[in-house]
């Protein structure tokens, strides 16, 4: 059965929606992401394996939020540290 | 650096693990914080606590403390500056020929009695000139082959050649053990030459994966402990490759290694490599069955440091670089790979290679993976190819995960086993069987696990002596 | 007591002066007549009577001192001489200045508002008659006070006496990235050690203990720019009951953010100056809770810090750490308590401070057996 899931992000993270779609769409493979202004849509069948759970792809979603915008803020300090 | 302080915050990353939230920073310190802790961080919802665990992490600054930021810099240029070149180790392949046909060998050896398969005196004269201009310090050299015992003449000019030119040297005998011969035994005699050997179990063990004779298979243990008795203990090592017989049974092949004397083990997986690719492909790939047989393993040796000493190679020297920061001078580990820096690998027909991996791969000629031979010397271009692409500070995937600073890279696995290293990390061998690990680790530290805790510590100190010193976990 | 001031009597100049006094009786060591002497020949009625370019003068002495080859500054209108090198001494250390910008809780020296200054050109002199490789050590207070003073010193001195080396303590807040090149130059002509205390993790309890806000926070900046300079970092702890059981946590902090020091010392607590009036707050017995200690000194051996224990006896240490202690630290030691006597290891322990009393006795302290 195709699931719909929405996900509401937080102005300060609208920026980073696009790199984090991008890595989502090869982290799960069976899933396609989109995006509104600022929400993040993910459509999956529910029956079809690797099993995607609700629950886990939330939080996914919210952790590569995080990881893409501290990779943005910090990349400046990580060019500079490995000049 | 100024324009860094009105940065809000230092580069670092998570991962959740035993209920809770791991972070790490660019060096690898790290803390645990509960789960809701992200959404807090960006929300300015810390707790003054919190902000002081950030801040010791030197995640957050703060204008007082610009030190901390020095501190960081100088500790991750550490960690990633290129380095002179300085051999200490070199593996070398006098003959491939070899008197056994391993299940799993993966040098493709070449049966005992072919001929081309030998370093000639040509190969002796262009060995000498390659370490001259290297100027050698100490050095290793680590004789594998093939079975390199079946020319022990080479083995003696070889040794005679590196003491002429190096400042000291020690030398390791990578012998399958079939025969001790007198000249091998002179060999053995040598106070600055250690022995290391095959055992992947019991006789039978011996029998269905290296012999295919229960005789051959009693001799090598009797030469064994012939070795053992004359010379002690410090005089041999030997490493299991766990196959099929072993995986199900991890008691049996630690019993025998607790009964021969030993106080380590490396628990290697078959590699995909070499004749391995053949005739094991199922278990190589099979990553949950190896993580499942490794926690059964290090759950026996835990019990076995109930009455002595004993560690697993591999976790101890992760766990080592990650706590007692000890450099890690394992090339198929770590980050940046530095290929060649400290460590050469030179082949019977005198090519040489960055690993024995990378040597293996090329025999089976998967990829020519060679970076020099002793003719012509190193060919630094192609080195700097291997060498750009051995690094996960900068790897899309790795530069979002909490081990990186502790993990490494190891290209030659991704390549062996997926023909390219650009793989998505998560579907490699090499990042799943790390992961596993790490998480295991982290997992005793987060739930203070004092049990585990106390045997990292016994292991991190090499020694059996009590130690209180859990503020190096958390 | 080892007595560093000795009345005297002065048929001279009211100007003080610097010499070395030389034993007029050993004739052999005598070459020729240096004007820097001040030579003595005959001991009477505890009176040594001293000739000097300066003029003659007389030192009241009690038995037993050794005089021979001492640098001494005389001070004819107050009747004294200090003894500002003692040649049979191997721990001779000039009071820079007693004045002091921090508050230690635990100070053994506490600072006076003393102004120093004017000695400043005899401690010059002084040290050009030191014994050849000497080490002098520089304490207060603070010297880095004066710290142009100090360093103009040190670097005049370094011109004509390269053989001597220094052992600088400081709480290494005075210094600046400005100083980086003086430093240079000066460390290339002679050997400075510098002993630099830090007694926690965060400004908060270091800034508490140092009686300064702000302290912490300049010091490890500093200590980066001493680094800079290729300079020898000698990290002092003092051990009490305000950072003790933290100590595991300072040798995280030390191995992760200042691993250039060349060693870390650890002390045990000296009874006096500030020390007695805090003694609530500063007391800590490591025989009782030995845990900390064992527990830094394990993190040390793992993190490959080189460490070391001042001033802790023998027996108060667990076996297998005592191979960290040194055997002593100063003069000012070598009292043994009667519960010494029969003790095996007497001839490499510490020993007690002087003025070491019961209001400060670890209860683990027992001869060492077998």
């Amino acid at each position: 059965m195709m699931k719909i899931i929405t996900i509401d992000i937080a102005g300060c993270f609208i920026d980073v929606i696009d790199p984090t779609i991008h890595r989502l769409s090869y982290l799960y493979p069976n899933a396609k992401f989109s995006r509104n202004s600022s929400t993040i849509e993910i459509e999956y069948l529910d029956n079809e394996k690797p099993t995607i759970v609700e629950e886990t792809i939330r939080k996914d979603v919210h952790h590569q939020i995080y990881r893409a915008k501290i990779y943005q803020d910090t990349l400046p300090m990580r060019k500079w540290f490995y000049e | 650096m100024s324009d860094f302080l009105s940065n809000k915050y230092s580069p670092f990353r998570f991962r959740e693990l035993s209920n809770h939230i791991l972070v790490t920073n660019e060096i690898g310190d790290f803390d645990v914080f509960p789960t809701d802790i992200l959404e807090r961080f960006f929300n300015d919802q810390l707790t003054n606590d919190e902000v002081n665990q950030f801040k010791n992490l030197s995640i957050i600054f703060d204008n007082d403390s610009k030190w901390r930021l020095s501190s960081l810099l100088r500790r991750v240029r550490k960690e990633t500056e290129s380095t002179q070149r300085k051999i200490n180790y070199i593996m070398l392949i006098p003959t491939l020929r070899c008197d056994l046909s391993c299940s799993y060998c993966q040098v493709s050896r070449a049966p005992v009695n072919s001929k081309g398969f030998d370093w000639t005196d040509s190969h002796l004269a262009k060995f000498e000139s390659f370490i001259e201009q290297l100027e050698l310090d100490h050095v290793k050299i680590e004789f594998q082959g093939g079975e390199p015992t079946l020319r022990t003449d080479l083995l003696k000019k070889i040794i005679q050649i590196t003491e002429k030119h190096s400042t000291s040297s020690e030398f390791v005998v990578c012998s399958n053990l079939t025969t001790i011969t007198p000249e091998i035994e002179e060999l053995y005699e040598r106070d600055d030459l250690v022995i290391s050997t095959s055992i992947d179990g019991s006789i039978s063990t011996m029998t269905e994966n290296r012999t295919s004779s229960d005789d051959i298979s009693q001799q090598i243990f009797n030469n064994f402990q012939y070795i053992l008795k004359k010379y002690g203990p410090s005089k041999i090592s030997a490493l299991p490759t766990i196959t099929e017989a072993q995986i199900d049974n991890p008691k049996q092949l630690l019993d025998i290694y607790v009964d021969l004397g030993f106080q380590s083990i490396f628990l290697r997986p078959v590699n995909y490599m070499g004749f391995a690719r053949k005739q094991h492909r199922t278990l190589s790939q099979q990553v949950e069955r190896w993580n499942n047989f490794y926690t059964r393993s290090l759950d026996l040796i835990k019990d076995i440091n109930k009455t002595q000493y004993f560690d697993e190679f591999y976790t101890s020297l992760v766990i080592r670089k990650i706590f007692s920061k000890e450099p890690n001078g394992f090339v198929d580990f770590r980050s940046p790979s530095r290929f060649l820096n400290d460590t050469c690998v030179i082949d019977f027909d005198g090519e040489i290679y960055p690993s024995d991996e990378a040597r293996m791969l090329s025999r089976i000629r998967h990829i020519d993976l060679s970076v020099g031979n002793l003719e012509s010397g190193i060919n630094e271009d192609k080195l700097s190819v291997l060498n750009d692409g051995g690094i996960n500070q900068f790897h899309e995937d790795c530069i979002h995960c909490a081990y990186m600073p502790h993990c490494g890279i190891d290209i030659i696995d991704d390549i062996s086993r997926y023909k390219r290293f650009d793989v998505i990390k998560q579907e490699t061998w090499f990042c799943n069987k790390q992961l596993f690990l790490f998480d295991f680790i982290f997992s005793k530290v987060i739930t203070k696990d004092k049990e585990w805790l106390d045997l990292f510590l016994r292991w991190m100190k090499r020694s059996t002596t009590p130690s209180n010193a859990y503020d190096l976990f958390l | 007591m080892i007595n560093l001031q000795l009345k005297a009597s002065f048929n001279t100049s009211n100007e003080p002066f610097v010499v070395r006094l030389f034993d007029n009786r050993r004739l052999n060591e005598q070459l020729e007549n240096d004007p820097s002497n001040a030579y003595f020949t005959s001991i009477k009625n505890d009176e040594l009577i001293c000739t000097s370019q300066f003029g003659k003068f007389t030192i009241y002495i009690n038995e037993g001192i050794n005089l021979h080859n001492d640098v001494v500054i005389c001070y004819p209108t107050k009747g004294i001489i200090d003894r500002f090198f003692r040649s049979d001494s191997r721990h001779n250390t000039i009071l820079f200045t007693e004045k002091c910008d921090e508050r230690c809780v635990m100070c053994s020296q506490p600072p006076k508002e003393i102004d120093n200054t004017w000695r400043f050109p005899l401690f010059e002199e002084a040290l050009l008659l030191v014994k050849e490789n000497s080490v002098i050590g520089i304490s207060g207070g603070e010297p880095t006070l004066y710290k142009k003073q100090l360093l103009d010193m040190i670097e005049a001195v370094s011109h004509k006496r390269p053989d001597i080396s220094y052992h600088i303590l400081s709480n290494c807040q005075h210094l600046v990235k400005e100083d980086i090149q003086r430093l240079e130059t000066i460390q290339k002509k002679t050997t400075i050690t510098w002993g630099i205390p830090l007694y926690a993790t965060s400004s908060e309890q270091h800034d508490l203990i140092v009686g300064k806000p702000g302290a912490f926070n300049r010091l490890i900046d500093n200590l980066f720019i001493l680094a800079s300079t290729g300079a020898t970092i000698e990290l002092r702890t003092v051990l009490t009951g305000l950072n003790a059981v933290e100590l595991p946590k300072l040798a995280m902090f030390i191995s992760n953010h200042i691993p250039f020091i060349s060693i870390w010392a650890i002390m045990a607590m000296e009874p006096i100056g500030f020390a007695k009036a805090n003694r609530e707050k500063v007391f800590f017995d490591h025989t009782i809770f030995p845990h900390p200690l064992n527990s830094a000194l394990d993190i040390c051996e793992i993190r490959n810090v080189n460490v070391t224990l001042y001033n802790f006896p023998r027996c108060t240490i667990a076996e297998k750490n005592r191979k960290y202690c040194a055997q002593s630290i100063s003069d000012w030691k070598n009292k043994f308590i009667p519960e010494c006597n029969g003790c095996i290891e007497k001839n490499s322990c510490s020993g007690f401070f002087e003025w070491y009393n019961k209001k400060w006795s670890w209860e683990g302290i027992q001869k060492i057996t077998n």
